[in-house]
């Protein structure tokens, strides 16, 4: 999964800080446009490998898969270097934000537009979940565990910690056996 | 605020949670609620409510909120040193993960490891799409804009931000 020529701690502080400002309703659809399809450092089957990772360890997905890219890329000042180029910007943005937003938070048009930006956020999650369905091998166990945790969050509501502690170690059984 | 014994009370409790912080800030809002609001009174309900619904609608990622509710506890320095505590321990522990994975790059429990878990991965980005879009309001309306931008999201190579710039527009009109 390496690529030819990995990033530099300048280049992955520049791509992340592109997806940190762009990143509204959620920064994963960002993300995987700039490392995918726009750099192509990585692919959508390795994109989901390290959301995999991301998901397993404590902390926000974004930033776990910052820093594992940026580790992955040229070690320690990678991983640094993505983390602060996803926050530094937004988060002086944030607290301009925050400092103003009080003032505002009931204007009607303004709930309007929170709630369509809430929506278009929401498909274009869905469309990430879509394309990295794409990058799986279509086996039965896989399509079985794809729609069972889907199932546990969406419509059963469960806790996701729950939820993936019963579920990875049975996905990586079963990938042990069958494709070991 | 308040006094620097409080700023300290915030810090360790976000650190705290940052090591149990599996599915990221929204695993732990409930936690937070219960420390900022209903046992110290820094801020209302609806004031925390206010501010995790700015994290999601502006640019970058939404644990940007830990900075958010920092800010209002103890103005623009504790947001930022409140960053710092949510981020830092979980951090270390992705870095130090992120070292043994890829010096084990190829093995059989690595490719079991990817193989495994990435049906479940999908399922749960699936699942917060889903998740999202029922939660952002029951209207016609909503259900339609999250439709239309799932598809072309899906199927087009459109920037994002078109769908997001679009999706207010409708927001703020409907």
């Amino acid at each position: 999964m390496a690529p030819p020529q990995p990033p530099t701690p300048r280049e992955l502080f520049l791509a992340f800080l592109s997806v940190g400002i762009s990143g509204f309703g959620g920064v994963m659809p960002f993300a995987r446009r700039q490392l995918v399809d726009r750099k192509r450092w990585i692919t959508d089957g390795d994109m989901t490998e390290l959301l995999s990772l991301a998901q397993l360890l404590p902390g926000p997905n974004i930033v776990n898969v910052a820093i594992m890219l940026g580790t992955r890329s040229c070690g320690a000042p990678g991983a640094i270097a993505g983390v602060l180029g996803l926050m530094l910007v937004p988060l002086v943005l944030f607290l301009a934000l925050g400092a103003l937003y009080q003032q505002f938070a009931d204007v009607p048009w303004l709930k309007g537009a929170f709630a369509g930006v809430g929506a278009a956020a929401a498909g274009l999650v869905l469309s990430v979940g879509i394309r990295f369905a794409h990058a799986l091998k279509p086996r039965g166990w896989v399509i079985a565990l794809g729609v069972a945790s889907f199932a546990a969050i969406a419509l059963a509501r469960l806790p996701l910690p729950l939820v993936v502690i019963a579920l990875a170690p049975l996905g990586v059984w079963i990938a042990w056996r069958r494709e070991g | 605020m308040e006094s620097s014994a409080e700023a300290g009370t915030l810090l360790a409790h976000l650190a705290v949670l940052s090591l149990v912080s599996v599915g990221g800030a929204h695993a732990v809002f409930p936690d937070v609620f219960r420390l900022v609001v209903t046992e110290r009174g820094w801020m209302t309900g609806t004031e925390f409510a206010t501010l995790v619904a700015l994290s999601q609608a502006a640019p970058g990622p939404n644990v940007l909120v830990m900075a958010l509710i920092g800010q209002r506890v103890g103005g623009v320095g504790l947001g930022v040193a409140a960053l710092v505590a949510f981020c830092l321990p979980s951090s270390v522990i992705a870095w130090l993960a992120a070292r043994a994975h890829f010096r084990a790059a190829g093995t059989r429990l690595t490719r079991a490891l990817r193989n495994g878990f990435a049906p479940v991965t999908v399922g749960l980005v699936l699942a917060s799409g889903f998740i999202l879009a029922t939660g952002a309001g029951a209207q016609t309306w909503i259900y339609a804009i999250a439709m239309v931008s799932t598809v072309l999201a899906s199927v087009t190579r459109l920037h994002p931000l078109w769908l997001i710039v679009a999706g207010a527009l409708v927001g703020a009109l409907a």
